[in-house]
């Protein structure tokens, strides 16, 4: 894997977008599960970055991870 | 670095959503997410930590909106979040079999529960808000649709973009280049701030 390729799926795994199997269960990101160890600890790192642009960015400070969280909640009722 | 939050500012937001609140429920996850990302950074080479920090706050909706659980003490709500957080880290871990990539010595030192007064920092958002603004345009509409719509699969957010999908992860790496660059340049470095 280059350096460009190992930057996109370290970029993929940082988005707030999880499966879920039939349970309901959230699932690792598939991009995550085919990063390396130290990969996977720059992906935490970029990842909490991004929540504080995103909180930035949004005018009621809501990050992906909130929204998708919203989400969910909602399609349960 | 601000001051931490009144107690009574967190735990009256805590409040509202055992009512079955949804919208302060969410303004409780906004103040909570970060110092509970923070927390989780010594299993970050083991578990998913995304699916950790989703998977503790929709425990801890059900929590909320369990009459029966009693929620006593200053920011109980917030300590309460960070054991749930390390269970579901640590069932993560159980799961796929990757206990071995984390010092079982990490774990007695994990930072307890703090939120700040105001998150982010009004100076702090505005430099974002500017470097944002400073982006080109393909590479600020690719970030523009993780930032507004990231809970959503990156190949919907790639067309809603008419972009490939390599092109569009291409644009938002760049773009995540840049605007660290940018706010270098105003003296901002996010990975002190969080660290």
């Amino acid at each position: 894997m280059n350096d460009e390729e190992r930057e996109v799926l370290i970029e993929q795994a940082v988005s707030a977008f999880r499966e879920r199997n039939a349970w309901g269960r959230i699932l690792p990101s598939p991009a995550w599960q085919d990063l390396a160890p130290e990969d996977r600890a720059a992906v935490f790192e970029r990842q909490l970055e991004n929540r504080v642009v995103e909180c930035a960015l949004d005018p009621a400070t809501r990050s992906t991870t909130v929204r998708a969280v919203l989400a969910r909640l909602r399609e349960r009722r | 670095m601000a001051d931490a939050v009144p107690a009574d500012l967190l735990d009256d937001t805590f409040r509202l959503a055992r009512s079955g609140d949804e919208e302060a429920f969410a303004r409780w996850m906004a103040r909570v997410e970060i110092p509970l990302r923070k927390s989780l950074r010594a299993f970050a080479r083991a578990v998913d930590v995304e699916v950790v920090v989703q998977e503790t706050f929709a425990r801890m909706w059900l929590a909320a909106v369990d009459s029966a659980r009693i929620f006593e003490g200053n920011h109980a709500s917030l300590r309460f979040a960070f054991r749930v957080a390390r269970n579901v880290a640590l069932e993560e871990m159980r799961r796929y079999g990757r206990g071995g990539l984390i010092d079982p010595e990490q774990l007695d030192g994990l930072p307890e529960g703090r939120v700040e007064a105001e998150w982010p920092d009004p100076a702090l958002r505005r430099a974002i808000a500017d470097c944002f603004e400073r982006l080109p345009g393909p590479l600020q509409r690719a970030l523009q649709a993780r930032v507004r719509e990231g809970w959503r699969p990156d190949r919907e957010l790639a067309e809603s973009v008419r972009m490939k999908l390599n092109t569009f992860l291409q644009n938002i790496v760049r773009g995540r280049r840049l605007m660290a660059t940018c706010l270098e340049r105003r003296g901002v470095r996010l990975s002190e701030i969080l660290s």
